[in-house]
């Protein structure tokens, strides 16, 4: 397995605040990765640095092989790093085929394109992706209309749609219910495995980082303190002080 | 079909209309067409790209200016610069949009209205090519053209045609992926589109149609003077989408309908049109903020009840 995602002495600062501190992250082809710790920690912060929506203050981002340090959010999509969102963040007035129509349409550069029709266009793939999020019952209903757990598979969905290699999910079950979370855990393990897509994503809930990485980042006041598969991360004094505590 | 057969058939109507309607209301009626032109063509701005523009008089006035001035100085024929108006619009879109798009919200509102006093200030300055504050007057337009009927006929023919055109882009990839920068511009960019580049292609394919419906003004009134191109101008396709609805594609038209015939009417017992005119406004953004064509269907007058109710509760509430 090659590295897909590789950050290199990676910092962001705010005045003299370092939010990211010297980041060096190695993320495999194929693997289910997380990153934890406090709040705080940086992990936001780190993610937005990796997806272009802040500009590191040093160091590098390279994805598949190419420097993507600083590029703009839709060029650094375009290279195949997509990202679903922390908080809800979907079109309100528009249905969930529309959106991930739109995001069809942008993986395949033709959004500027105004002789052919919008609904038929790009319809097949889109709904294959609805399907595989488990929305096919309401593709037709407006965004804003949905659940708040439906919201997130949407989101999922937008990311997916642009056909990505690595996925980037920022809390993926928060606010979810247990059933949600559960087809979550589910929909993550499918993906990497039928699709064979690199996951890195962030979460609070314990339960959903163990079942599902194969390896874990823990952060701690911007930098990386941990790093391991599952079980060496659990045994971790150092983790187990600053942020898992009686958690597990 | 639905969707097909309302508009054909307001077509129809609009055709038997010229022969039996007399001249003065013909022109009313032909007033009205290139309103709706312009307001759809700002529409698709502010309704589908949720940019919210001031300036697109100076498009409007751009286009009105290209047949008079080019007949007054050049004696270009009439054809030439129907063609050359709207790319003219196209052109000056590109400019003001590729500045003014670098901003957002108010700035973005800003600084289209500062650019669209700066053209006014040209046109009312430039003597010697707009003829200042007088305006160019005068026989520009073909004289088969000058009929009113044949003059009514080629408005609605070129307001039915552009429409299409505008309306088949609200309908592509482009229009959805513009609704989609509206609805939240952040999460289209993260899905790998480039709004500014999408923002300023509407913005010049809004530009080319205000200048349009700026050349049938020219065929109503055969002039061209500075108030063209005045920001109070910039406003009126912004009320008509409101008071129409700007999220439905032909509510601007419906707008300019109800304006026109609402303006006329109401001046014959005030002269406090503008008045009255705040008063359905604020009627309209309280309770019926999809637009008049909002209430086409049963469910819009549902919200909207449902909405003056909620407006009244909250008020006993408050009371």
């Amino acid at each position: 397995m090659g590295v897909l995602l590789e950050t290199h002495g990676l910092v962001k600062a705010f005045g003299g605040f370092h939010a990211v501190d010297n980041v060096d992250l190695v993320v495999n082809d194929g693997e289910i990765r997380s990153v934890i710790g406090p709040n705080g920690a940086g992990k936001t912060t780190l993610f937005n640095v990796v997806t272009g929506h802040l500009r590191p203050t040093h160091g590098h981002v390279r994805f598949a092989g190419e420097d993507i340090t600083g590029k703009s959010p839709h060029t650094v999509t375009r290279h195949g790093l997509a990202r679903a969102f922390q908080i809800t963040n979907v079109f309100p007035r528009m249905t969930v085929l529309e959106s991930v129509q739109c995001a069809v349409l942008a993986r395949r550069r033709r959004t500027s394109d105004f002789v052919t029709w919008y609904h038929r266009s790009a319809r097949d793939a889109a709904m294959e992706v609805i399907e595989a999020v488990g929305l096919v019952e309401v593709a037709e209903q407006e965004a804003r209309t949905l659940s708040h757990g439906d919201q997130r598979a949407l989101e999922v969905a937008l990311a997916l749609a642009t056909g990505p290699r690595l996925l980037l999910l920022d809390e993926p079950t928060a606010g979810m219910s247990p059933w949600e979370t559960e087809r979550t855990v589910e929909l993550v393990r499918d993906l990497a495995r039928a699709r064979g897509l690199t996951v890195l994503f962030c979460e609070h809930d314990m339960n959903v980082v163990f079942a599902i990485s194969d390896r874990i980042t823990v952060m701690h006041q911007g930098r990386v303190i941990a790093e391991g598969v599952p079980e060496e991360v659990r045994q971790n004094e150092e983790v187990v002080r600053v942020y898992l505590g009686d958690q597990v | 079909m639905r969707r097909v057969g309302l508009p054909v058939a307001l077509i129809v109507v609009l055709v038997v209309l010229s022969y039996t309607l007399p001249t003065s209301r013909l022109l009313v009626l032909e007033n009205v067409l290139a309103l709706a032109l312009f307001a759809v063509a700002t529409n698709l701005l502010l309704g589908y790209g949720g940019l919210v523009s001031f300036g697109q008089a100076s498009f409007y006035g751009l286009g009105a200016y290209v047949v008079a001035a080019s007949w007054a100085h050049y004696k270009t024929p009439f054809w030439v610069a129907f063609i050359l108006a709207p790319v003219a619009g196209a052109v000056l879109a590109l400019v003001v949009g590729a500045l003014a798009l670098r901003t957002r919200r108010l700035y973005f509102a800003l600084l289209t209205l500062a650019f669209s006093q700066l053209f006014f200030t040209v046109a009312e300055k430039w003597y010697g090519f707009t003829q200042g504050d007088n305006g160019i007057f005068g026989t520009m337009i073909p004289s088969k053209l000058a009929e009113p009927q044949a003059g009514f006929l080629f408005v609605l023919a070129v307001t039915v045609i552009a429409m299409l055109i505008l309306w088949k882009v609200t309908e592509s990839p482009f229009g959805l992926t513009l609704r989609a920068i509206r609805e939240n511009r952040e999460r289209a960019e993260a899905l790998g589109v480039n709004v500014y580049w999408h923002q300023l292609l509407a913005f010049i394919i809004s530009g080319a149609f205000c200048a349009l419906a700026g050349v049938l003004f020219v065929v109503h009134d055969q002039a061209a003077y500075p108030q063209l191109l005045d920001w109070t101008k910039s406003g009126d396709p912004v009320l008509v989408s409101v008071i129409g609805g700007m999220y439905t594609f032909l509510g601007p038209a419906v707008g300019a309908l109800v304006y026109q015939y609402g303006h006329d009417l109401i001046i014959e017992y005030t002269t406090h049109w503008q008045l009255v005119l705040g008063i359905v406004l604020l009627a309209i953004v309280l309770f019926v903020p999809d637009g008049l064509a909002g209430l086409f269907s049963l469910a819009g007058w549902r919200r909207a009840g449902a909405r003056v109710r909620s407006i009244l509760r909250r008020q006993a509430e408050v009371g």
